[in-house]
């Protein structure tokens, strides 16, 4: 942006009131390091706040604070809250594999991610295992660090790899309360384990997570798991736990209470079903 | 319960902030928890003035300062003080969320005359702030054009178009009246650089 511009933008920067793109556009110009900007920047800001004292001053509810806390412990703390999902390591690859679900298929772009994801732990384990060795103060920490990554691991060794046969791939489609969202469900033939992959669904509330279920003819649904998701909105669950002989015929998420329901008592958010088990009915 | 704001701007402690964020930066919980002490109320009241709702001016101070925590290396002293930086922050984003589809503000409307300005003398408002006083002083000094102006970005957070369709007014004048009414407060405040 012109530094003419941005300095006559500037009084509406500090108000807060420009668009997201006049205001990215101001911010691009400032981190050019425009001193004569940031000189009046700081002039208009002081109007600002000065003009601010004139709000009459109400109380913050004390469960602001709380969940504030709650938000940035999540973040600080990767592990916490991660059960079932990995944290910031989809985000690019989950861009490739839309576009790949859409040219390629979804046997392949599914295939590719479990790949990268067994690669990406096997590398942080190789960098874990580096950090243990060189920093004994921190002996104990990593040993815990180590451990979670080789128990992330370990739920993969089971799931379907690429190039086996006959994988089965359910789609699954964004509901009301977020039809953006969609997903995959990949598994063996027998459905002996599996892999969810979903996208674009939005972060639960702090009490509540997701809950996979899988759909039986004739009887109520089956809990496959719970899972958060990632910033981005994705998230993968590795399903270790269908049980075997059932004869699941399509899956659903639901959003429930943190722990799961024996259930589904939330609002559906993708559902899908499997076209081979409905080729039989 | 409305309470009067007391010691705003730079006399709450430009350096004592800047420290604070500063360990922010290096990950120190404690350090917005006291930030957060700090400014929780006034956040909250800005936003609560913009949103005109309860809900919604939790959701923005709560953003506000999941904000800082994320990027407290970003805030860069030569632009403004750290309190400078919140109210910024805290402005656009209720602003942001009064522009979001589907908004809708659940408590009353504001009228343009239903600003701290008239507040400050309804029975709404406690006592306002000998420093609140002296603000709504010089904006009755302004010249109209520049007063209205101010009053529909700032206290209406109304974008330049916007005040240009409600007022009748070329984009370009609505522009140049901004400017030049901070201008003239900054003057009357006697605000120093």
């Amino acid at each position: 942006m012109d530094h003419k511009i941005a300095y006559e933008l500037l009084d509406s920067y500090a108000f807060g009131i420009l668009d997201e793109g006049e205001r990215l556009a101001v911010e691009q110009h400032l981190n050019t390091g425009c001193t004569q900007c940031a000189t009046r920047l700081r002039e208009v800001s002081d109007v600002s706040v000065r003009l601010a004292s004139t709000v009459p001053q109400v109380e913050a509810p004390a469960h602001v604070k709380e969940r504030l806390l709650a938000r940035i412990g999540m973040t600080h703390h990767p592990a916490r809250g991660a059960r079932g999902t990995r944290r910031n390591e989809g985000a690019s690859l989950a861009g490739w594999l839309r576009l790949a679900w859409g040219t390629a298929g979804v046997a392949i772009a599914a295939a590719v991610f479990l790949l990268w994801q067994t690669n990406a732990l096997h590398k942080q384990l190789d960098e874990t295992t580096k950090l243990l060795a060189q920093n004994t103060q921190s002996t104990e920490q990593m040993r815990g660090e180590l451990s979670n990554v080789k128990t992330e691991l370990a739920k993969y060794q089971h799931a379907p790899v690429l190039g086996e046969p006959d994988l089965r791939f359910v789609s699954l489609a964004g509901m009301d309360p977020n039809p953006q969202a969609f997903g995959n469900v990949v598994t063996r033939p027998d459905k002996s384990s599996g892999m969810l992959y979903v996208y674009r669904f939005p972060m639960a509330p702090e009490d509540k997570e997701y809950q996979l279920w899988g759909l039986r003819k004739d009887k109520p649904p089956i809990s496959l798991g719970m899972f958060s998701v990632n910033r981005d909105g994705t998230a993968m669950l590795n399903l270790e736990t269908i049980p075997a002989g059932e004869e699941i015929v399509g899956f659903s998420v639901t959003i429930e209470p943190m722990g799961g329901m024996p259930e589904p008592t939330g609002m559906m958010y993708v559902k899908g079903m499997d076209p081979m088990e409905e080729d039989k009915g | 319960m409305v309470k009067a704001r007391t010691d705003a701007g730079e006399g709450r402690g430009a350096s004592r902030d800047a420290g604070l964020l500063h360990r922010i930066r290096d990950r120190d919980e404690m350090a917005l928890s006291d930030l957060y002490d700090t400014y929780a109320d006034y956040v909250y009241s800005l936003a609560r003035s913009i949103v005109r709702d309860d809900g919604h001016a939790e959701d923005v101070t709560q953003e506000v300062f999941f904000r800082v925590w994320e990027r407290a290396g970003n805030f860069d002293p030569a632009r403004g003080t750290p309190l400078a930086w919140i109210t910024t922050m805290t402005r656009r984003l209720a602003i942001d969320k009064t522009r979001s589809r589907g908004f809708k503000a659940r408590g009353r409307e504001t009228s343009l005359d239903a600003t701290p300005a008239s507040a400050a003398t309804d029975g709404s408002a406690a006592v306002l702030s000998a420093e609140a006083n002296q603000v709504l002083e010089a904006l009755k000094q302004l010249d109209e054009p520049y007063r209205e102006v101010i009053r529909l970005s700032y206290y209406e957070g109304l974008s330049h178009s916007r005040i240009a369709e409600r007022t009748g007014t070329p984009l370009g004048t609505v522009k140049s009246r901004l400017r030049e009414g901070v201008v003239q407060l900054r003057r009357l405040l006697d605000i120093k650089t």
